[in-house]
C-alpha cells in the first residue's frame, strides 16, 4: 500500500528549497520584460537538497527502535545525493505555481558501499495539500506541504540491520515508498538559513508493482471549513487489525522549527448511527519535536474485531474533546485521485490519466467517473497587450487537449483515459502555450475538493512555434535565450557565470548548452532547470547549435 | 650580430615551411613538412609576449603545439626565481643555472619566492580602503591577515585565502578537500602591466566598467595545499607562506598562520596581441590524481582508487560551501574524466615523445629533471582559434574537457564548462570586464561616493 505500511522509517532534518522567483509573476514574460518583479529570491538556483538523520523505525511486527544499538540503521543519515548536481524543485508553469514537482533528486541512506546504506531516485512528483500552519506567518515560511513519490531503482548495500533486511524482503521490486512534510521554510533573505526548511518523512514498503506513487490507496479525512485542521489520511490493516494514520500535514505549529499548537484532546472516531465510535486519542506534542520527528505524526490505532467490521463500513473523522469534527470522509467514503496529475505536453504527444477510486478503501469497481474541464486555480490571468481590457482564458482552444466526459472504473476500481496534445497556439498572448484542468467526481463535482491543487488535473501544452528559416539568434533564438536570460538572473543578470542574453557567451558555451538540452528531463543537469521549454523550441535551438550558432 | 643573425635564419626556415605547409594537404604535411620542428624547449626566464610564428591551420588540434609551447615557456618564465629588488622580475635572467640550482630536488620548503610570487595579489587591487598602493610601492600592502608583517618570516606576497574554487561561484562553488582532510586554497595575481593599469584607471571602483586590458596582460590563479608530514616535499614547490583560517570570509581579514604550502595547479591567463580573447593555460602538479611514486602514497585528490563506476563525474562529492568550514571534512576523489591531449602525434628532435600535449609534458618534464618543476604538468591550453571572430568570442578551442582536477573539480564532466566559456561572460555586455572575473566580483564602491540606498525585494510571495 505504501508508505502507511510496515516496516517504516522515520527521518527529520533541513532542507534547502532555492527556486527562483522571477517566473512566479507572469507579467515579467511580457510587458514587464525589461523590468521584472524580481520577489524574495531572483538569483534561485532551483535547487533542492536535504539531510537527514533517521530517528526510528517500527518493524513488521509492529515494535520500534529508536536508538543505534536497538537497529544500526537509528542516527544514520538520509541525504540528497548533490553530485554532480542537486535535484531541482520546478513549476509547472507561471499561472499554475502550486504543483511544483521535484526533478532529478537522488538519496542515498548511509554512505555508499557500506553494508547499511541504499541509494535511489525520487520519482518526480508534486507537493500536496499546501495549507498555512502557522499564523502570523510571512512569506513562504508559514506553509507546510508534503511531497509523496517512490523512490525508484533502489540499490542496496549488504545489510545487518534489522530493519534494513524487513523493508528490503517485503517491497516489491526495487522500490520504495516516501513521504515528507515541509514547513518553517526561510523565505526571508536578511535572515540566516535563507531558502532552508524543516523536512520530517517517512519511507515504507511498496507492496504492490502498480499501486500509484503519488498517493496511498487510503481513506481521506477532508476538514470542514472551518477546521483548524488540514487534510489527514489513514489505511486500515485488516490482517493486523489496525487502522494507520497520518497526521503529519495535519496540525499546526507555533512558529518555524517550532512544535504543534495546543489543539487539544483529538480523537480518531468512527462515525457510525450518528454516534462517534471513539477508536483512540491522537498523539502529538505541544511541548517538543521530539514526537514529531520520530513518527511524523504517523499512529497506528488498534482495532477490535467488532471495530474493524464497523470502520469498513462507516465514515472515519477527528473530533475535539467537545466532539466537533474537524476531519472527516465524506458520507459514502469515496475518494477518488488522478495519477499522475500534472503534465507537459507537446503537440501530437500523448499521456494516460489514471483514476483511482475507493469507498471506505476498497476498490470502487464499475464506478462512473465524470471529468469536467476544471480551470479556477490557474491565474492570475494576464492582460492582452493589445486590448487591456481583455485577458487569457484557460482551457482554450479544447480541442488542443480532449478529455473524456466520463470513464468507468475496472474491477480494481481504476480507470483511466488518454489525452493527445494538439497544437494551442498562444492564447495567452506571450506565454508558451496553454494550461489545461480537469477535475473529477461522481455525484457532486466539488466532492473531491478540486479547490485543492492536488486534486485536479493541470496540463500544460506547448505551443507549436514554427521558425521561418534561416533560424539565426536575431530571427528566433536571441527572443528565447532572453527570455530566459531575464527570468533566471543566474544565466543573465550581473555576475552570472553565463549569459543567455549575450550571443557570444551562448556561442562560447554552446557545447555545454546543447549537452544540457539534450539531457534527459530526468537528468538534474537537464536545462531549462524549470522543464518549461516547448519541444519545437528545443528542436530549433538544437539544431541551431548545431549549425554553429548562426548570427 | 652572431645572435640576430641565427634568427634571421630560423625565420626563414620557418617561411620556407610555412610556404610548404600552406601548399601542401594536410595528409602530406605530416610526411613532407613537420611545422613544429623550430619549437625548441628552454629554460628561459622570458614570458612569450606571442606565439611562436606559425601559419595556423583550419584543424585547430594541428595547431595546439604552438600554443602549448607558449603555455610551457609561460609557466618557467613565471616560475623563474624572483629578483626581491625589482616587484615581478626575474633573478639571473635567462641563466639557466640560476634557475636550476634555485628549485632542487629537496624533502623541504623552498626559500626561492618565484616571480608570480612577487605580482602584486587580488586582495592588494582591492583593499578596503578602496584604493590599492602602486605597483612598485614600498609601502604596506592591505593584507588578508591581522599579523602580517615585516617581521613575518614568509616569502612572497601571497597568502593561501580563498577556498571556494573558481566558477559557477553563485550557483553552487565548494571548496575542495586534499586527502589530509585540508580544503586547497587559492590566490589571484596580476602582473604589472594589467596591475597598473587597473590602479591608473580606477578599475578597482564597481562603477568603472568597460574595461578593456592592454595586450600582456596576465593574470595568475595558484592552487595550494597545506603539505604535511609523510608528504614528499620533493616533488612540489613549497614555500611556508601565510595562510587565513578557512572561515575567514573573502574580502575580510583574520588571523594567519605560516604553513608549508604545495603548489598543486596553476592558470596562467595572457592576454596577447594576437589573441585579444586571450590565451589559457592550466598546469597540474602530477600527483593531483596520480601515485607519489609509490603505490602505497596516492596523490592529493585520490585514494588510489576512484570507484569511476559510481562517480557520474571526475569528483566524488562537492562538499558545503565555506563558511563555516567543516571539522575534519572528507577528503574529495578526483579522477581525471578526460585525457590529456594525445594529439597531434608528430614528433621532432626537439620533442622526441611528440608535440601533442602529453608528448610536449615529457619532454618539459625532463628538461626539468633536475628542479621540483620536473612534476608539474600541462593539462590544456585553451585559445580562440579564429581571434576576429568577436561575435564568436573568437571561437574557443577547444570546446571543452579542459578542467583542472583542483582549480576546476567541479567542472569535471563529460561536456564541461571552459576558461573561456565562463570567462567571456565577464566580457558580456552585462559585465564588460574583459574576460576577468577579478575585476567583475571584486572592485568595491567608489571610496568617494556617498553609501547607495539599501535595494529591498518584495517578500512573501512564493
Amino acid at each position: 500500500m505504501s508508505y502507511l505500511n510496515y516496516p517504516r522509517l522515520t527521518f527529520s532534518g533541513t532542507c534547502i528549497a532555492d527556486p527562483s522567483t522571477v517566473n512566479n509573476t507572469p507579467e515579467n514574460y511580457g510587458p514587464d520584460f525589461d523590468n521584472p518583479e524580481l520577489l524574495w529570491n531572483p538569483n534561485g538556483t532551483g535547487n533542492f537538497k536535504f539531510t537527514c538523520t533517521v530517528t526510528q523505525v517500527v518493524y513488521q511486527d509492529g515494535s520500534i527502535a529508536t536508538t543505534s544499538a536497538q537497529d544500526p540503521v537509528i542516527g544514520m543519515t538520509f541525504n540528497t545525493n548533490d553530485t554532480p548536481w542537486p535535484g531541482k524543485i520546478v513549476d509547472l508553469d507561471p499561472q499554475q505555481p502550486m504543483v511544483s514537482e521535484l526533478w532529478g533528486v537522488r538519496v542515498a541512506l548511509g554512505a555508499a558501499g557500506t553494508p547499511n546504506s541504499f541509494q535511489g531516485n525520487y520519482a518526480v512528483a508534486p507537493f500536496m495539500n499546501i495549507w498555512q500552519v502557522w499564523q502570523p506567518g510571512k512569506g513562504s515560511s508559514h506553509y507546510r506541504a508534503f511531497y509523496q513519490s517512490q523512490l525508484q531503482a533502489v540499490s542496496w548495500g549488504n545489510p545487518n540491520s534489522r530493519y534494513l533486511n524487513e523493508l528490503k524482503s517485503v517491497t516489491k521490486g526495487d522500490a520504495l515508498s516516501i513521504k515528507f512534510n515541509l514547513d518553517s521554510f526561510q523565505s526571508d533573505s536578511s535572515q540566516e538559513g535563507f531558502t532552508t526548511c524543516r523536512i520530517v518523512g517517512v519511507i515504507g514498503p511498496v507492496i504492490s508493482s502498480d499501486e500509484p506513487i503519488l498517493f496511498p490507496v487510503a481513506r481521506c479525512l477532508r476538514p470542514s471549513s472551518s477546521s483548524t485542521l488540514n487534510y489527514a489520511y489513514c489505511i486500515v490493516d485488516k490482517e493486523q487489525s489496525m487502522i494507520a494514520l497520518d497526521m503529519g500535514n495535519s496540525i499546526g505549529i507555533q512558529g518555524m522549527w517550532q512544535a504543534s499548537i495546543n489543539a487539544g484532546t483529538l480523537q480518531l472516531v468512527a462515525l457510525s448511527g450518528g454516534k462517534q465510535l471513539v477508536l483512540g486519542s491522537v498523539d502529538y506534542s505541544f511541548t517538543s519535536n521530539d514526537l514529531y520527528n520520530k513518527t511524523a505524526y504517523i499512529q497506528n490505532f488498534p482495532l477490535s474485531a467488532a471495530n474493524l467490521e464497523i470502520v469498513q463500513n462507516s465514515p472515519l473523522g477527528i473530533v475535539n474533546g467537545s466532539g466537533n469534527i474537524l476531519l472527516q470522509e465524506n458520507q459514502a467514503g469515496t475518494y477518488i485521485r488522478a495519477e499522475p496529475y500534472v503534465f507537459r505536453m507537446n503537440a501530437g504527444e500523448t499521456a494516460t490519466v489514471q483514476l483511482v477510486a475507493t469507498q471506505f478503501g476498497s476498490p470502487m469497481a464499475n464506478t462512473t467517473i465524470n471529468i469536467l474541464s476544471f480551470t479556477d486555480n490557474f491565474g492570475p490571468p494576464v492582460a492582452d497587450p493589445a486590448d487591456p481590457n481583455k485577458s487569457n482564458q484557460f482551457g482554450v482552444p479544447t480541442e488542443a487537449l480532449p478529455f473524456p466526459t466520463s470513464v468507468t472504473t475496472n474491477a480494481n476500481g481504476v480507470a483511466s483515459f488518454t489525452m493527445t496534445a494538439r497544437d494551442p497556439g498562444n492564447p495567452r498572448y506571450y506565454l508558451d502555450g496553454q494550461l489545461y484542468g480537469m477535475s473529477y467526481y461522481i455525484n457532486d463535482p466539488n466532492e473531491e475538493d478540486p479547490g485543492n491543487s492536488g486534486n485536479f488535473i493541470s496540463a500544460q501544452v506547448y505551443q507549436d512555434t514554427q521558425f521561418s528559416p534561416p533560424v539565426t539568434w536575431t530571427n528566433g533564438m536571441q527572443a528565447i535565450f532572453n527570455q530566459y536570460g531575464v527570468i533566471y538572473p543566474i544565466m543573465g543578470g550581473a555576475g552570472s557565470f553565463i549569459n543567455l542574453k549575450d550571443y557570444t557567451s551562448v556561442y562560447s558555451n554552446k557545447d555545454q548548452i546543447k549537452a544540457a538540452f539534450t539531457a534527459d528531463i530526468n537528468n538534474p543537469d537537464h536545462m531549462p532547470a524549470t522543464r518549461d521549454l516547448s519541444k519545437s523550441k528545443m528542436t530549433a535551438m538544437v539544431a541551431w547549435i548545431d549549425n554553429d550558432c548562426p548570427h | 650580430m652572431k645572435k640576430k643573425a641565427k634568427y634571421v635564419l630560423l625565420a626563414a626556415v620557418m617561411a620556407t615551411d610555412a610556404a610548404a605547409y600552406q601548399q601542401g594537404s594536410m595528409e602530406t604535411l605530416a610526411t613532407t613538412v613537420n611545422p613544429y620542428k623550430t619549437l625548441k624547449p628552454v629554460i628561459s626566464s622570458t614570458l612569450p609576449d606571442n606565439l611562436p610564428p606559425f601559419t595556423a591551420s583550419a584543424d585547430s588540434t594541428l595547431n595546439r603545439p604552438f600554443f602549448d609551447y607558449f603555455s610551457w615557456q609561460s609557466f618557467i618564465a613565471l616560475a623563474w626565481p624572483a629578483d626581491l629588488a625589482t616587484r615581478g622580475a626575474p633573478r639571473s635572467p635567462n641563466k639557466a643555472r640560476t634557475f636550476i640550482k634555485s628549485y632542487p630536488l629537496k624533502n623541504a620548503p623552498s626559500s626561492t619566492p618565484a616571480v608570480f610570487m612577487s605580482y602584486r595579489d587580488v586582495t592588494q587591487l582591492f583593499p578596503p580602503s578602496g584604493v590599492p598602493v602602486d605597483w612598485d610601492s614600498s609601502q604596506p600592502a592591505y593584507s588578508p591577515c591581522t599579523n602580517s608583517g615585516p617581521d613575518t618570516p614568509y616569502i612572497g606576497d601571497s597568502v593561501a585565502s580563498d577556498t571556494n574554487e573558481a566558477g559557477l561561484y553563485i550557483a553552487d562553488d565548494s571548496p575542495v578537500v586534499d586527502q589530509h582532510s585540508n580544503y586547497a586554497r587559492f590566490e589571484t595575481k596580476f602582473n604589472k602591466q594589467e596591475y597598473t593599469q587597473v590602479v591608473n584607471n580606477k578599475w578597482y571602483v564597481q562603477t568603472n566598467t568597460a574595461i578593456a586590458l592592454d595586450s600582456g596582460s596576465v593574470e595568475i590563479k595558484a592552487a595550494w595545499r597545506k603539505m604535511q608530514k609523510g608528504d614528499d616535499f620533493s616533488r612540489y614547490y613549497v614555500v611556508n607562506m601565510l595562510a587565513t583560517d578557512p572561515n575567514t570570509p573573502t574580502n575580510q581579514q583574520g588571523l594567519c598562520t605560516i604553513q608549508p604550502m604545495g603548489l598543486i595547479g596553476f592558470h596562467i591567463m595572457h592576454k596577447t596581441k594576437d589573441q585579444p580573447q586571450w590565451i589559457w593555460s592550466t598546469f597540474e602538479q602530477v600527483d593531483n590524481v596520480g601515485f607519489n611514486n609509490d603505490p602505497t602514497k596516492p596523490g592529493s585528490f585520490t585514494n588510489g582508487n576512484p570507484d569511476q563506476a559510481t562517480m557520474q563525474n571526475g569528483y566524488s562529492y562537492k562538499p558545503a560551501q565555506l563558511p563555516p568550514t567543516v571539522e575534519n571534512p572528507a577528503p574529495v576523489v578526483v579522477y581525471r574524466i578526460t585525457p590529456i591531449a594525445t594529439t597531434p602525434v608528430d614528433t621532432t628532435r626537439n620533442f622526441p615523445h611528440g608535440v601533442s600535449t602529453a608528448g610536449m609534458n615529457q619532454t618539459y618534464r625532463n628538461l626539468l629533471k633536475k628542479t621540483i618543476w620536473s612534476n608539474y604538468q600541462l593539462v590544456a591550453t585553451q585559445w580562440p582559434s579564429q581571434p576576429d571572430q568577436e561575435l564568436k568570442g573568437g571561437v574557443p578551442f577547444p570546446s571543452s574537457s579542459v578542467a583542472n582536477t583542483v582549480i576546476e573539480t567541479f567542472g569535471l564532466t563529460a561536456n564541461s564548462p571552459t576558461c573561456m566559456g565562463c570567462h567571456v561572460t565577464a566580457a558580456s555586455d552585462n559585465q564588460s570586464r574583459d574576460y576577468s572575473w577579478t575585476l567583475a566580483i571584486r572592485p568595491r564602491p567608489d571610496p568617494a561616493a556617498a553609501p547607495a540606498p539599501a535595494v529591498r525585494v518584495k517578500p512573501g510571495h512564493n
